[in-house]
C-alpha cells in the first residue's frame, strides 16, 4: 500500500447513457497512459479523479488517503487541459505562479521557482509574455509548468498533445518524458493515439466504453492483448478464424496444439508475416508456423522504409509487412504459431 | 455519505450568486406590475371585474389605436430592411476603406435617446430645418419643398433611422459569416447567379432577416418619444402614447393600466416571436462546417465602388445629418430674427443659468443634468451587478429551469419602459409621493429598464468563455469563489464594462417611464428636453442635446476601448 500513489477502487459514474466503472493503481513516480477511442471515459477518469466531477460510488486513494470528499482545491492534484486553459488575463509569470499565492513564499522564492520552471520546460526568459504571443508548442509547456508550480502529488495530461502538429507531436512527447525522469511526479497521461501511449508510458491502460480492457506494460498490451478490440486498437493486424489452422499448420517435427476448441479467433501482426515472393522457396523456419500459399497482393503501401501489403488469401484478407518491394502478384506469407494471439 | 464534487459546489455558488439578483429584480418588476394589472382588472371605478376591458373594447378608438400601432410598425420595418439591406450587401461582400467607421457609425442610434432623435429630425427636416433651408438656398424656392413634420412619413422615418443598423448589423454579420463555397457549388452546380443567390443565398439570410425584423417590429411598436412628438396628434396616437395620456392627462388610471395589459400582451408574443428566430439562427450558425470570416471579398468594379460610396454617403448623412444639426444649432444664434446666425455659447448659458433671460423650463435645466448623472450612475451600477449575477447563473447552471430563467430575465424587454413607468407610478401612488420617494421610484424603473441590456451584453460573452478556465483554477488550489473573482471577473471585463456603458446610456435617454413618474420635483435631461421641443425653444433642447450626444459618444468610446484591450 505503502508505495502506490493512487488507487481507483471500483469507481462508478452514471449518466443517463454512459457509465463508467474503472479500478486500477499507480506506482509512486510511475507513468501511466489511458488510451482509448474518443468516448471511451477516459477524460471523465481524469476529471473523476481531479474531483472536477463526483462519482457515485467506489473510492479513490491519493499516497493512502481517502480523498473522495475532499474539494477540488485541496486535493493537490495538477490537471493540464486539453485547451490548456492558459488565462489570457495574466502573463507566463502570473500563469505559472497562480497556485503560489496559496503557498507562503516569499516574492524571492516564488520568482526562483517560476525560474527553475521556464528552465525545465525551456522557456527561459518568458516571464512576461502574454498568452496570445505563444505558439502551440509553447502554451503546452507553459501549461506544465503551471500544473508542477503546485508540487502536486499527482499529474493529469488530458490529450495535451492533441491540438499540435504531427512533428511537433512527437518532439514534446519526448520533452513529457525528460520532464517526468527528472521530477518523479505520478503521472496520468489520456490520449486517443496508441502510438503516443506506447512511446511515452511504463504502463499503458486501454478503454472502452467506460471500462478498462487491458492494464500492462506497452510491449504486453502491443505483443499480448488480451481481447479483439486491444489488439485492433493498438496497431493493425490479422484476425481470422481458428478454423483455418488446420489447413495452413505447418510443422517439421512436432504435434501442434491448435487450441481450436478453446478459442474461435487468431489475431497476429503485419510486422510478424514473413513474405516470399517465390511459393516454391521453403521458409526458413522449422519452429512450427501457418503457410499461406497462393496469396493474391491486393495493394501496396509505401510507408517509407517498409511495405504494407493487403492481401487476399481464399475469403480471408491478411495484412503484412515487407522490408522490400514486392513485384509479383502472387506470394506465399507465414507467421510463426508462437507469433499468433488467440480470442474466444 | 457525502460526496460533493466540484461540479455541485460550481453549481451551488452560482445558484447562490443568482438568487438574490433573482430576488430583487422579480420584486422590482412584478411588484409594479401587479399594480398596474390589478388597476386594470378593478379600478376604483370599475362596477365589475374587467369592466375597463368590456368599455375599452366597445370604442372603436381603441381598435383605431392597435391597428395603427400594428401599422406603423409593420411599415417601419419594412423601411429599415429595404434601407438596411444594400449596405448588408456591401459590408458582407466587399473590403472598403472606412467599413469600420460605417460599423460603428451604424451601432450609434442604438444607444442614442429617442428624444435626441426626434430634435434632431426636428431640427433637420424640419419646415424651417437644415434641409429645407439649405434646398431653398440651393434653388431659390419660397417655401420649403420637403413637408415631413408631424405626419406618418416622419414617424417612418425616425423609425428607420433608429433601427436600420440592427438589420445592416445582424444581415451583414450574417452574410459574411457565410461560406462563399455555397453559392460556387451552386453555380458549378448550374445555377445562374440570380438563383443562387435567390435559392441558396436568400434562404441562409432568412433566420437573420427574422430575427432583425421581429426586434425592429418590437421596438417601433413600444416606441413613444416619436409618436409623442413627431406623429403630433391623436390620430397618430399608439398604445404607448395612449396609456401616457390617459394616465398623465386625463388621470385615468384604470384605463391606462388595461391599455398597459394590452401591451404587454403584444410585446410578449414579440419577444418569444424574436427568441424563436433568434434560436433557429443560431442552430443554423452551428450547423455550418467552416466559420469562414473575411475570407473572400469580391473585388470591386466600378460600378461596385459607386455603390459603396453613394451608400457610405447617404447613411452618413442619414445618420450623422440630425446629429450634426442638433450640434451645430446649439453652438449658434440667430442675431436678428429670422436673420444670419453667428457662434454662440448663448444657450449654453442658459443652461447654466448664467442668463437670466432663460425661459422657465432652461432654468431647470442644471439641476436635471446633475439629477440624470446621478440617476444614471446609481442606476447603472446596480443594473450591472445584478445583471452579472443573473448572467453568471445563466451562463453556468445547465438545469432545466435555466431556460425558465432566461426568459423570464428579458420579461422586463417584454415590457415598453411606458408600462413600467406607469406601474411605479401607481406604487408611488401607494408608498408616497414624498421627493426622496418619487427618486428611489425612478431609479429602480431605470434599473428594470437597464438591466436587460447589461444581461444582453455579458451573458454571450460568459456562454463562450471555456468551462476550463474555472475548474484550471480549481486545480491549481483556488475555491469556486476566488476562482470566479480571480479568473472569470477579469476575463468578463470588457463586456461587463460594455455592460455598464449601455445601462448609463440608457438610464441617461430614458424619457418614457421617468415622464409619466416624474413630478416637477425631478427632471431628468431628456424631460426637459421634451418640455423645451413642447416650448418651441429648440436651441435650449439642443444644448442639452449636444450634452447627451457627448456622454454617447463618451459611452461608446469606453465600450469600444475595453473592446480593444480584449483578450483572445
Amino acid at each position: 500500500m505503502s508505495n502506490k500513489a493512487l488507487i481507483c477502487s471500483d469507481i462508478v459514474v452514471e449518466y443517463p447513457e454512459f457509465t463508467l466503472r474503472v479500478t486500477f493503481d499507480a506506482q509512486n513516480g510511475e507513468f501511466i497512459s489511458i488510451v482509448g477511442p474518443s468516448g471511451c471515459g477516459k477524460s471523465t477518469t481524469l476529471q473523476l479523479i481531479s474531483g472536477l466531477i463526483p462519482h457515485t460510488s467506489g473510492e479513490v486513494f491519493l499516497h493512502g488517503e481517502e480523498i473522495s470528499t475532499t474539494a477540488v482545491w485541496e486535493r493537490n492534484i495538477a490537471l493540464v487541459f486539453q485547451d490548456y486553459a492558459l488565462f489570457p488575463h495574466l502573463n507566463v509569470e502570473q500563469n505559472v505562479a497562480y497556485s503560489l499565492r496559496y503557498k507562503k513564499l516569499s516574492k524571492k522564492e516564488r520568482k526562483e521557482r517560476v525560474k527553475t520552471l521556464l528552465e525545465l520546460v525551456e522557456l527561459t526568459g518568458y516571464n512576461k509574455r502574454k498568452m496570445n504571443t505563444l505558439s502551440g508548442g509553447e502554451r503546452q509547456r507553459i501549461a506544465i509548468a503551471r500544473a508542477l508550480a503546485m508540487e502536486p502529488k499527482l499529474l493529469l495530461l488530458d490529450e495535451p498533445l492533441s491540438a499540435l502538429d504531427a512533428k511537433l507531436r512527437s518532439s514534446l512527447r519526448k520533452h513529457i518524458r525528460h520532464i517526468h525522469e527528472q521530477t518523479h511526479i505520478t503521472t496520468l497521461y489520456v490520449t486517443h493515439d496508441q502510438q503516443e501511449a506506447l512511446s511515452i508510458s511504463d504502463r499503458v491502460i486501454v478503454m472502452n466504453n467506460g471500462t478498462i480492457e487491458q492494464m500492462g506494460t506497452p510491449e504486453e498490451v502491443y505483443n499480448n492483448p488480451s481481447s479483439v478490440f486491444v489488439a485492433t486498437f493498438m496497431g493493425e493486424g490479422t484476425l481470422l478464424p481458428t478454423t483455418i489452422i488446420n489447413q495452413s499448420v505447418q510443422s517439421s517435427y512436432q504435434v501442434v496444439e491448435t487450441n481450436e476448441e478453446r478459442y474461435s479467433q487468431l489475431f497476429f501482426r503485419p510486422e510478424k508475416v514473413i513474405v516470399h515472393q517465390d511459393r516454391h522457396t521453403q521458409f526458413p523456419e522449422f519452429l512450427p508456423h501457418l503457410r499461406f500459399d497462393n496469396v493474391e497482393v491486393l495493394s501496396r503501401e509505401y510507408q517509407g522504409g517498409l511495405y504494407l501489403l493487403t492481401c487476399q488469401w481464399r475469403e480471408y484478407q491478411i495484412l503484412a509487412q515487407s522490408t522490400h518491394a514486392i513485384t509479383s502478384d502472387t506470394i506465399s506469407l507465414g507467421v510463426r504459431l508462437s507469433d499468433i494471439v488467440y480470442f474466444e | 455519505m457525502k460526496k460533493l464534487g466540484a461540479l455541485h459546489s460550481q453549481q451551488r455558488f452560482y445558484r447562490l450568486l443568482g438568487l438574490p439578483a433573482l430576488v430583487l429584480l422579480t420584486l422590482l418588476f412584478v411588484v409594479p406590475l401587479t399594480f398596474t394589472l390589478s388597476r386594470a382588472f378593478s379600478g376604483d371605478e370599475s362596477l365589475y371585474f374587467g369592466e375597463a376591458f368590456i368599455t375599452l373594447f366597445r370604442q372603436p378608438y381603441t381598435w383605431t389605436i392597435i391597428r395603427f400601432s400594428l401599422l406603423q410598425a409593420f411599415v417601419s420595418t419594412i423601411v429599415s430592411l429595404l434601407i438596411a439591406f444594400p449596405g448588408a450587401y456591401l459590408l458582407a461582400n466587399y473590403r472598403f476603406r472606412g467599413k469600420g467607421f460605417v460599423k460603428a457609425i451604424c451601432t450609434l442610434p442604438f444607444v442614442l435617446p429617442s428624444i435626441l432623435v426626434v430634435l434632431g429630425f426636428v431640427i433637420f427636416y424640419g419646415n424651417s430645418g437644415i434641409l429645407n433651408t439649405l434646398l431653398m438656398d440651393l434653388f431659390t424656392l419660397d417655401t420649403p419643398p420637403l413637408q415631413i413634420l408631424y405626419s406618418f412619413k416622419a414617424i417612418i422615418l425616425a423609425h428607420a433611422f433608429y433601427n436600420f443598423p440592427i438589420a445592416l448589423s445582424l444581415i451583414s454579420t450574417r452574410w459574411e459569416n457565410l461560406s462563399p463555397s455555397y453559392e460556387g457549388a451552386a453555380l458549378t452546380l448550374g445555377s445562374n447567379r440570380w438563383e443562387a443567390f435567390r435559392r441558396i443565398t436568400l434562404p441562409n439570410l432568412m433566420s437573420s432577416v427574422l430575427s432583425a425584423s421581429s426586434l425592429i417590429f418590437l421596438f417601433c411598436f413600444s416606441s413613444f418619444a416619436i409618436l409623442l412628438v413627431l406623429g403630433g396628434g391623436p390620430q397618430f396616437s399608439n398604445i404607448e402614447v395612449e396609456i401616457y395620456r390617459r394616465a398623465k392627462l386625463s388621470g385615468d388610471m384604470t384605463t391606462a393600466s388595461a391599455l398597459a395589459l394590452i401591451s404587454i400582451v403584444i410585446t410578449l408574443a414579440l419577444v418569444l416571436l424574436h427568441l424563436l428566430f433568434q434560436r433557429r439562427g443560431s442552430y443554423e450558425q452551428e450547423s455550418q462546417l467552416f466559420e469562414q470570416v473575411n475570407s473572400s471579398y469580391k473585388k470591386h468594379s466600378l460600378v461596385s465602388s459607386l455603390l459603396i460610396a453613394l451608400y457610405v454617403i447617404i447613411s452618413f448623412g442619414f445618420v450623422l445629418g440630425p446629429l450634426g444639426a442638433i450640434i451645430w444649432r446649439s453652438f449658434t444664434s440667430s442675431i436678428t430674427r429670422g436673420g444670419a446666425t453667428q457662434l454662440s455659447l448663448k444657450w449654453y448659458k442658459e443652461l447654466l443659468g448664467l442668463n437670466s433671460s432663460g425661459t422657465a423650463f432652461i432654468s431647470t435645466a442644471l439641476s436635471s443634468v446633475i439629477y440624470s448623472f446621478i440617476i444614471a450612475l446609481i442606476s447603472a451600477s446596480i443594473a450591472t451587478v445584478l445583471g452579472l449575477m443573473l448572467s453568471a447563473r445563466l451562463a453556468r447552471k445547465s438545469d432545466t429551469d435555466s431556460l425558465a430563467v432566461e426568459l423570464y430575465a428579458m420579461l422586463p424587454m417584454a415590457v415598453s419602459s411606458v408600462v413600467v413607468g406607469l406601474g411605479y407610478y401607481l406604487v408611488g401612488r401607494v408608498v408616497g409621493t414624498t421627493f426622496s420617494m418619487r427618486l428611489l421610484l425612478v431609479l429602480l424603473a431605470h434599473v428594470v429598464i437597464a438591466s436587460p441590456f447589461v444581461i444582453r451584453s455579458i451573458l454571450p460573452d460568459y456562454r463562450s468563455m471555456s468551462k476550463t478556465y474555472m475548474q484550471a483554477a480549481l486545480t491549481l488550489g483556488s475555491t469556486v469563489r476566488q476562482s470566479f473573482l480571480l479568473v472569470e471577473l477579469p476575463l468578463l471585463r470588457s463586456s461587463i464594462i460594455t455592460g455598464f456603458a449601455f445601462a448609463f446610456a440608457i438610464s441617461m435617454g430614458e424619457m418614457n417611464a421617468t415622464l409619466i413618474l416624474s413630478e416637477s420635483n425631478i427632471v431628468t435631461i431628456p424631460v426637459i428636453m421634451y418640455r423645451l421641443i413642447g416650448s418651441y425653444n429648440y436651441s435650449g433642447a439642443c444644448a442639452l442635446g449636444t450634452l447627451l450626444i457627448g456622454v454617447s459618444v463618451a459611452l461608446f468610446g469606453l465600450s469600444e476601448a475595453s473592446k480593444r484591450r480584449r483578450y483572445e
